[in-house]
């Protein structure tokens, strides 16, 4: 009998572990561990931070899921990691502390054979002081930060229809975020909305970005092949933020917010300060704070996760100049680089490196995005893991690993910007590789007849159409096991 | 001196491209493009 522990319920977590049930016999254990009781379809967020959803309609709770399906849960967080066990235990184990109302701050030690490290992002909002819901921003990070940031866009909203003129602040909290695409379509709805309400010309929306130019995402940017033409992402944001209006702050880590206030540092070493109503900032992330020991109690955390807090799996994480980053860096089986049977999936694993040209201010202050990992990537990746370990525990060392670089896979992404049946727009956006190869397809670095951008109503049916499916699919409802990630 | 940009230079939709973006037809018929190139996309995502 193999003990399979997931740390993590998210797109990767939940994703693995629904399929590591289906592949492996009720004689093994499948164990989630999430801080979480509840499910949340991120990518919705945005819509309930402008009060077009509800946080009912993005997330389910977990538990009930975890019980039809046979997978033990514990609503917990986990604290430490002893791989090779320890003076507790002498099987490999994970410490965690319950989140659980009714066990709370309780301790327990999990053992495992096999461990998925799914733990996802720690929300930091602490590098930036007074950034956040406790300090003097909003975000939609999460479901409940996204239903209070709705009532204070409301706020915003009255404001203007009472003829009050207001600055929206939406954008990157901190030099080194990643997740441009969420704000991207926060502002978007943000307009559409305060349009929608005829109150447009009242409001000054600025997107404040880490970003060199509009279109990066982190990604360095992309050329979209549309109809025989290649056309820059940088080219087809800008188009958007011209037409609905919206203006933008480049290059730019926000170093402190006071009430009202953002300040800001600028690429070229100059600060500057901005103004604001309201203000949807998002933090920059790292990885959760767990600790990992070895055998003796000694702290090797280093060794197993990277200064990020994200742990090290099978890339090439040797410091090396941008023009020598190459697609073979990064990871494919997601394998730790120190215990065989532990994995990273999703944000959890440290990537080797940003996709977007790393930038320092004269100050010293990095002003580079981080390379996006959420969404699809992290949901191949989670049933890439789940499928290599039922192979460990049906044919031991022989079974066969899977892969899933990110270099080898293409995601889509439908951005929207603005919600309504028949008056809604998304931007939809395929990308082929996700990491750049300018070896394989020049200086472009992604194959332009697979990546492409389109905007319309139907992008936005598309997004409505992915919130039921994916949800649908969460649920482990007949057949979910078809829709792919 | 204010950091805030616009970008004036920017290729504004024309308003055939405008109207082609809420037409229901051909929406509608985008909509299945759409769908295809997800699929495509998914599936040299998935080994």
């Amino acid at each position: 009998m193999a003990r399979v522990v997931i740390l993590g319920a998210g797109v990767a977590g939940h994703t693995a572990a629904l399929h590591l049930r289906r592949q492996i016999g009720k004689e093994h254990d499948a164990v989630v561990v999430s801080p979480n009781s509840k499910w949340n379809w991120i990518p919705s967020n945005i819509w309930v931070g402008v009060g077009q959803m509800t946080d009912k309609q993005v997330t389910f709770p977990l538990a009930p899921i975890y019980k039809r399906k046979n997978i033990e849960f514990h609503q917990a967080l986990a604290v430490e990691l002893h791989p090779e066990g320890g003076a507790e235990l002498n099987n490999s184990y994970v410490k965690v502390r319950y989140t659980d109302p009714a066990k709370l701050n309780q301790e327990t030690n999990l053992e495992y054979d096999f461990l998925i490290n799914a733990t996802g992002p720690k929300l930091n909002f602490g590098a930036t002081p007074g950034l956040g819901p406790d300090g003097h921003t909003w975000s939609v990070c999460t479901a409940g930060h996204a239903t209070e940031t709705a009532k204070e866009f409301e706020k915003v909203l009255q404001n203007l229809k009472a003829g009050q003129r207001q600055t929206l602040l939406i954008g990157m909290g901190h030099g080194t975020c990643t997740c441009q695409g969420a704000a991207f379509e926060y502002t978007f709805n943000v307009e559409h909305e305060i349009r929608s309400a005829g109150v447009r010309d009242l409001a000054e929306i600025i997107y404040i970005t880490n970003e060199e130019r509009l279109g990066d995402f982190g990604m360095d940017g992309m050329n979209f092949g549309i109809q025989g033409n290649t056309i820059s992402s940088e080219f087809f944001t800008q188009s958007l933020f011209q037409e609905r209006g919206v203006k933008a702050i480049l290059s730019a880590a926000v170093e402190k917010v006071e009430p009202g206030v953002a300040h800001y540092e600028l690429i070229d070493g100059t600060k500057g300060m901005q103004n604001f109503d309201f203000a949807m900032l998002l933090p920059p992330f790292r990885g959760v704070d767990m600790k990992a020991f070895d055998k003796a109690g000694t702290d090797i955390t280093d060794q197993v996760f990277a200064p990020s807090g994200f742990m090290k799996v099978d890339a090439d994480y040797s410091a090396k100049p941008y023009e020598q980053w190459s697609p073979a860096d990064w990871p494919k089986t997601y394998q730790s680089v120190k215990y065989d049977n532990i994995w990273a999936a999703g944000i959890a694993f440290a990537p080797p490196h940003q996709m977007s040209k790393p930038r320092t201010s004269p100050n010293g202050t990095a002003i580079t995005p981080a390379p996006p990992r959420t969404g699809m990537p992290s949901g191949v990746i989670g049933r890439a893991v789940s499928q290599t370990i039922a192979e460990r525990i049906k044919h031991g060392n022989a079974g066969k690993v899977h892969t899933a670089s990110m270099a080898e896979m293409g995601a889509a992404c439908i951005a929207s910007a603005g919600k309504g049946w028949l008056d809604g727009q998304a931007a939809s956006m395929t990308v082929y590789p996700i990491i750049p190869d300018k070896e394989k397809y020049g200086a472009d670095g992604r194959d332009t007849n697979e990546t492409y951008g389109e905007i319309g109503l139907s992008a936005h049916w598309m997004k409505h159409l992915l919130h039921y499916l994916f949800i649908y699919k969460a649920k482990a409802r007949p057949f979910w096991y078809l829709i792919p990630e | 001196m204010s950091n805030v940009v616009t970008f004036p230079n920017a290729k504004l939709p024309t308003k055939r491209e405008l109207r082609a973006r809420t037409n229901l037809p051909y929406q509608l018929w985008r909509f299945v493009i759409l769908n295809f190139k997800m699929i495509k996309m998914i599936t040299k995502g998935h080994h």
